[in-house]
């Protein structure tokens, strides 16, 4: 280091594409099929936690049914795991993936 | 069963005794899962209300991993408050009568009836096969009896939802 100056801190590339990847909305929030929560039951969720309207709600809740997983939400890692962490907690199978690039 | 709604959004629900003791036994066990530490439920139990597939991909692994879990149990704990509240006020064990769900407490309850049913049916291994009405004529024991409450609130979800 030289006499008098200060060396800022610099990010190394993998951190760069980390901070990117994070705020970038390329985190899937995923819902899967399972036999015991009710069809109904699993409207109300997705109105409850993501703000769903009714037809959007059971649009997707037929897609979890009849095709065994819908994609519910496509955000930051942030916004992601948090839809991904309500949705577990009313008991949906929900888990979180990255979008291919 | 009825189930109906008040102006405030209150539900108001008549229960028959039976279904009034079906119901406090289930909110009963259920506060007390929810009170269990994750790592000592039944390992099926565990995995259904906590499980951790589909973290490990997304790369949230170790102390993050823990602190979801943890995040997931709190929530789950934070309902106790209203459970209390609901057994204190069913009907008394043996009487039917009409109970009040305010309006607030409607999607804790909703939950808290949903996370039975998860409980119960991880308990037993239960399948699609297995909810068939003519399944659980055949059923026998503790599987029936789990049956039963899972179809139970299957009904009280249901009317409350449509109500």
């Amino acid at each position: 280091m030289k006499s008098g100056t200060i060396e800022l801190p610099t990010e190394s590339p993998t951190q760069e594409a980390d901070f990117s990847e994070a705020f970038a909305k390329g985190w899937r929030v995923l819902v899967w099929n399972d036999p015991i929560n009710l069809m109904s039951y699993v409207v109300f969720v997705f109105q409850k936690v993501l703000g769903f309207d009714e037809p959007k709600a059971k649009k997707h809740m037929l897609e979890v049914h009849e095709q065994g997983r819908s994609m519910v939400a496509m955000e930051t890692r942030e916004k992601a795991e948090m839809y991904c962490q309500r949705l577990q907690e009313f008991g949906l199978k929900s888990t979180l993936e990255v979008a291919p690039a | 069963m009825r189930v109906s709604q008040e102006g405030a959004g209150d539900r108001q629900i008549e229960f028959a005794a039976p279904e009034a003791a079906l119901l406090r036994q289930a909110l009963q066990s259920t506060a007390e899962a929810y009170e269990t530490d994750p790592s000592e439920l039944d390992p099926m139990v565990g995995n259904a209300w906590y499980g951790q597939s589909g973290l490990r991909e997304a790369g949230i692994r170790g102390e993050d991993a823990a602190h979801w879990v943890a995040g997931l149990h709190e929530a789950r704990m934070g309902r106790g408050a209203a459970m209390k509240s609901w057994l204190k006020t069913l009907p008394p064990v043996g009487q039917a009568g009409r109970w009040v769900l305010p309006k607030d407490e409607v999607e804790s309850f909703l939950a808290t009836c949903n996370d039975h049913r998860l409980r119960r049916a991880a308990e037993f291994d239960l399948g699609e096969g297995d909810l068939e009405v003519r399944a659980m004529e055949k059923a026998k024991g503790d599987k029936r009896i789990a049956l039963v409450e899972i179809h139970f609130l299957a009904w009280i979800i249901e009317l409350i939802l449509h109500e």
